[in-house]
């Protein structure tokens, strides 16, 4: 039956015959994705832009490599892996569509993922809104004595920053100290709570990281890298990541 | 579609499409032949606008006249894949007739290696 594997090879060099050869697992064979399709039954972009997880794994796996750099499907795909997870064979899909929104020039990839990645690389926060770390900081302190305030029975809660030493290190989605401060509050309550011992860090305190979305290796492992080095700084053990 | 399936299970359901192609195959030798053009000439020239319609009928009709009951043969899947009210996008006519030359052509090897097998006996 493995030999039935659809024919990758090719005097041509076709960039996604190969990383399909890739995530194929051993044995594998993708003439069995005709009669299954549970990828796509699944996935929460099927059905746009005329495509979905199984179509676009044989568009790879045929090497039309041209069409996959012009269609915007890539795009739309959430990166949630439920196809993976339904997949007899395991297949990765969302490996190929990262390699594939790769194949576009950095420029040409889409505004909002573009701007936000390109934001997060502006200053120490990581923040995909621009925070600046002085402004966090200022937000965390404020909602915090606000909430010790009026509520006594949390008058010890504490949302520490740059506490060395602390057991884990929290990242946050700029969302919320943005737009929401209040809702910082339910998760340093269940910490306090439950006698974490945690912190911030004043750089890198970001969690969403729009690069990876973008597929700039460098700049995803830029960000990550901020985050990373703060909390090896503070010497937490711990890495608790929110996104 | 079920979302438990496993290899085994799928590896079943092709090799059961590869008999009942191998049996619309034999039952409509010259239909398969027209039809295998038919594709081919889709993926090499570009289609007129105007065109699109009675190209995706003609193909379907070949499609269904290869397994008309519906035997689960690569024909019949592919006449369910390739009808106008499934490629929403002109484009993906393309890609959809490369994919079904490409079934057959698994198909062919299969077949092939059957009949070796058949010959060693
Ligand atoms: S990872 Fe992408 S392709 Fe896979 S199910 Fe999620 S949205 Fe669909
Ligand atoms: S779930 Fe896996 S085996 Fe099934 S169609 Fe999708 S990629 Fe193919």
């Amino acid at each position: 039956m493995n030999d039935d594997v659809i024919q990758l090879g090719g005097k041509k060099r076709n960039t996604f015959m190969d990383k399909v050869k890739e995530i194929l697992p051993e044995g594998g064979n993708l003439n069995l994705c005709l009669t299954c399709g549970a990828c796509s039954s699944g996935c929460p972009a099927t059905g746009l832009d005329g495509m979905d997880p199984r179509k676009f794994l044989r568009m790879a796996a045929l090497g039309l490599d041209q069409e996959i750099a012009k269609s915007d499907w890539p795009w739309m795909c959430t990166m949630c892996q439920r196809c993976i997870y339904v997949c007899p064979m395991s297949i990765d899909i969302p490996q190929l569509v990262y390699n594939a929104r790769g194949l576009r020039p950095r420029e040409e990839r889409p505004k909002g993922i573009l701007g936000s990645c390109d934001m997060a690389l502006r200053n120490e926060s990581t923040s995909a809104m621009g925070t600046a770390p002085d402004d966090f900081v200022f937000v965390v302190e404020d909602v915090l004595e606000e909430y010790q305030e009026a509520q006594p029975e949390f008058a010890d809660m504490q949302a520490p920053i740059d506490k060395e030493g602390a057991e884990f290190f929290l990242n946050q989605n700029s969302r919320e100290p943005v737009t929401e401060p209040d809702e910082l509050v339910p998760l340093w309550k269940i910490l306090h709570l439950a006698g974490a011992d945690w912190t911030y860090g004043s750089a890198g305190w970001a969690g969403e990281n729009y690069c990876m979305f973008l597929a700039d290796n460098d700049a995803w492992e830029k960000v990550t890298r901020t985050t990373v080095n703060q909390a090896n700084k503070l010497g937490v053990k711990t890495f608790l990541n929110t996104e | 579609m079920s979302i438990c399936l496993t290899v085994k299970e799928l590896e079943a359901r092709w090799e059961k499409a590869l008999a009942a192609t191998r049996a619309a195959v034999t039952q409509h030798p010259r239909t398969y032949r027209d039809l295998k053009a038919q594709a081919a000439e889709i993926i090499e020239n570009p289609i007129d606008i105007n065109d699109y319609f009675p190209r995706v009928e003609k193909l379907v009709d070949q499609l269904k006249a290869m397994d008309p009951c519906g035997h689960g043969s690569i024909f019949d899947i592919f006449s369910a894949r390739i009808s106008p009210s499934s490629i929403w996008h002109i484009k993906m006519l393309r890609m959809e007739c490369r994919d079904l030359l490409s079934h057959l052509n698994a198909f062919n090897e299969w077949r092939r290696r059957q009949h070796h097998l058949r010959m060693v006996k």
